[in-house]
């Protein structure tokens, strides 16, 4: 080799270490400007190589970590062991979130990346390790968790409260059904027939018996409909149309059923939500009735021929037409004729209630002046009024009253039954005032006395059946308790009205309209 | 350890060693005297050397080139006159030069294992040293023993101490043990033939 050759391999040798050291220089900076933790592994995971940053990161000098195995900077060193075994097996870059422990054993979330070095020939020599600190991120990501986590608990609390709320409502809507159940069970199992409508009047439930009763066969069609559009039901259009809290009216359906219909309205708190009617039959009571009105009817009769019998014998002997009779035989017959008297007026009154009832009381009525038989009523009642010390005063009507169409001998009635009770439940002493008014369509004939009243809690009962107040049973124990019956049933039978006003203790008004119908 | 003091006849022997080293060396010097002690502690080594007349500037040294051997001994030397260092501190020096090495970390295709770094061993040697030369006399990993040879290398005892410390950092990088020992049994300087460091671990 030439001295020239040798020179000029020298010059080569001098540039290629000048441009090494550049190179190294560069690769220092480089590497110290690197804002990532990074350095090198031997094969074995023996750290030969760190940068400022990773100093910076762990706080350990090149001095103290250099030559120590990666795995001891780390908590999880299985994983470690398994990221150096998994990077080199796949050649690829392999990485995790591992916890770093750094010099002074603080742990610092970190995700750590390993690569693979290999030489120039594409031989394994190690590892490049890069290690980002995300403790930010964790901590972000933690506080995320936590919010998540937090927000989760309160949706399981919520959807814990929502599935008790739902079993809550399941368990509400199971006894509601239940209850549903028990009350549709004894409507359709219900003796009498009920029947709902809603509060427009429309068709919505029948039971069994009221289908029975009413011979539906098929309620489907029905339902939606008012009482109007369906003809099965037309006994009810008077019922419902009256809208009283309770209506209630008895219905011959067919020769062998009798119904008492009633009407309730239906209301939650002040609206109504609904009509039931109940259907009850009365056909069994209905022939009991009958029967026992039959009965009296025919006990009546059979008596009335006696009574009267006895009546007449006793007047004989009273009138002396058979003989002259003592003073105390006198008394004796005068009180077995008045007792005599007393049954055949109870006779009477049960003959006319059973043939009220079987709508058998035959009204012939004619053209009359009311006035005169209210005077003809005042002269036959005067003697008895007379008798008790009771005064009878008429207040005559300033008009001429017009005739009227009356049943004479049925009105009498009418008139007797209302002046024997002023008189009997009036005390000695006491005034009994008759009055007549007209008007345009009507006459009003009143009767006052100042007796002993009637009690307000049994004001409703006057007009029935064997019905005396108990006052009056009191002072008077004989009775019938049917005159003001038949007195309303002929005064309505006129298409007149009775009522009456009183105060006990005080006194009572019965009052009675007639229609002014000369036809 | 070398305590007594360094004349300038001795001085100027050691610059006459034959023998070049890359310049790499006086920096991790350098560099492990700046961390261990701080900053400010190095003047006194740069006056030591400036007192022996052969000054080194570190921060100028390039890691590639090749410098005096006898110049790296004097470094050695400086460092245990100026701070009265012994044997530990170099060895303790010698186990951190890989570690600030640059060309080491281009050297990690030889420390890939104990197979392939004792293999390459003399190769690694001549990268760094122009004299002397490193064998492998064995290795054995099943008795977990292995065995170097350096000759032809009588540069200065300072250096044996020195680069036992090297050793045993290396060993570290291809040794997977966490108890590694390294012993120089044999030495020039004590009639040896050659240098010998035998390296065991657990």
């Amino acid at each position: 080799m030439s001295k020239q050759n040798l020179k000029e391999i020298q010059e080569k040798l001098k540039r290629t270490e000048e441009d090494l050291g550049d190179l190294q220089c560069y690769i220092s900076e480089f590497s110290a400007a690197l804002p990532i933790a990074v350095c090198s592994l031997s094969g074995i995971g023996v750290i030969i190589y760190v940068n400022k940053a990773f100093e910076s990161l762990t706080d350990y000098k090149v001095i103290d970590i250099v030559g120590k195995p990666i795995g001891n900077i780390f908590l999880e060193k299985k994983k470690i062991d398994n990221l150096l075994e998994n990077t080199f097996q796949k050649r690829s870059i392999g990485s995790d979130d591992l916890i770093l422990l750094d010099r002074n054993k603080k742990q610092i979330s970190t995700n750590v990346s390993f690569s693979v070095r290999q030489d120039t020939k594409g031989n394994f020599i190690g590892y490049f390790v890069s290690i980002t600190d995300i403790e930010e991120s964790v901590e972000l990501r933690e506080k995320l968790e936590e919010k998540v986590d937090e927000r989760t608990k309160e949706l399981e609390k919520a959807k814990e409260a929502l599935i008790h709320m739902l079993a809550e409502a399941e368990t509400a809507r199971q006894e509601m059904e239940e209850e549903k159940n028990r009350t549709m069970s004894i409507i359709y199992n219900f003796t009498d027939g009920l029947l709902f409508f809603d509060k427009r009047k429309r068709f919505s439930l029948i039971n069994p018996k009221a289908r029975y009763f009413l011979g539906i066969k098929e309620e489907r069609r029905m339902i939606g409909k008012t009482v109007l559009e369906l003809p099965s039901l037309r006994l009810l259009h008077k019922l419902i149309n009256e809208n009283r809290k309770v209506s209630r009216e008895e219905v011959y359906i067919r020769k062998d059923l009798v119904l008492e219909v009633t009407i309730v309205l239906i209301f939650t708190e002040k609206n109504i939500t609904g009509y039931l009617v109940i259907l009850h039959d009365i056909t069994r009571e209905k022939l009991i009735e009958k029967m026992k009105t039959e009965f009296v009817s025919l006990a009546a009769h059979q008596l009335r021929t006696p009574l009267s019998a006895i009546k007449w014998t006793i007047k004989i002997f009273l009138e002396g037409d058979l003989g002259k009779i003592n003073k105390e035989q006198k008394e004796f017959l005068e009180g077995a004729y008045d007792s005599n008297e007393k049954m055949i007026t109870l006779v009477n009154d049960l003959l006319n209630t059973t043939k009220i009832e079987a709508g058998k009381y035959v009204y012939k009525p004619i053209l009359v002046n009311i006035k005169d038989m209210v005077e003809e009523a005042i002269i036959l009642c005067k003697e008895k009024a007379e008798k008790r010390n009771i005064t009878i005063e008429m207040n005559r009507p300033k008009q001429k009253l017009k005739k009227i169409n009356i049943d004479v001998e049925r009105m009498k009635i009418v008139f007797a039954n209302l002046f024997n009770n002023a008189i009997n439940y009036t005390p000695p002493g006491g005034k009994i005032i008759v009055s007549l008014n007209q008007t345009k369509k009507e006459i009003t004939f009143s009767i006052k006395d100042n007796g002993i009243g009637i009690p307000v809690n049994q004001y409703k009962r006057v007009f029935t059946k064997f019905f005396r107040a108990t006052n009056a049973i009191r002072k008077e124990t004989e009775g019938t308790g049917l005159g003001l019956y038949i007195a309303k049933n002929i005064v309505e039978a006129h298409k007149g009205k009775i009522w009456f006003e009183s105060r006990e203790n005080t006194g009572t008004t019965f009052y009675i309209t007639l229609p002014i119908n000369t036809k | 350890m070398t305590n007594n003091k360094i004349s300038q006849q001795e001085v100027r022997r050691v610059m006459l060693i034959p023998g070049m080293v890359r310049g790499i060396v006086f920096k991790t010097d350098f560099e492990y005297v700046k961390n261990e002690l701080g900053e400010n502690k190095t003047d006194l080594l740069r006056k030591k050397l400036n007192d022996w007349e052969n000054p080194i500037d570190y921060q100028t040294i390039k890691p590639l080139q090749w410098y005096p051997i006898g110049l790296r001994v004097l470094s050695l030397l400086a460092i245990e006159e100026a701070f009265g260092w012994g044997d530990k501190e170099i060895f303790d020096l010698g186990s951190s030069s890989p570690k600030y090495s640059f060309p080491a970390t281009m050297l990690m295709k030889y420390f890939i294992s104990i197979e392939t770094a004792v293999k390459e061993a003399s190769r690694l040697w001549q990268k760094h040293y122009s004299v002397g030369e490193l064998v492998p006399a064995k290795v054995d990993e099943k008795q977990k023993q292995l065995i170097l040879h350096l000759k032809n290398f009588r540069i200065d005892p300072v250096l044996c101490v020195s680069l036992k410390g090297y050793f045993f950092c290396i060993a570290h990088y291809v040794i997977r043990s966490k108890k590694i020992t390294i012993q120089e049994t044999k030495c020039m300087f004590k009639g040896g033939p050659y240098h010998e460091y035998l390296i065991e671990w657990e």
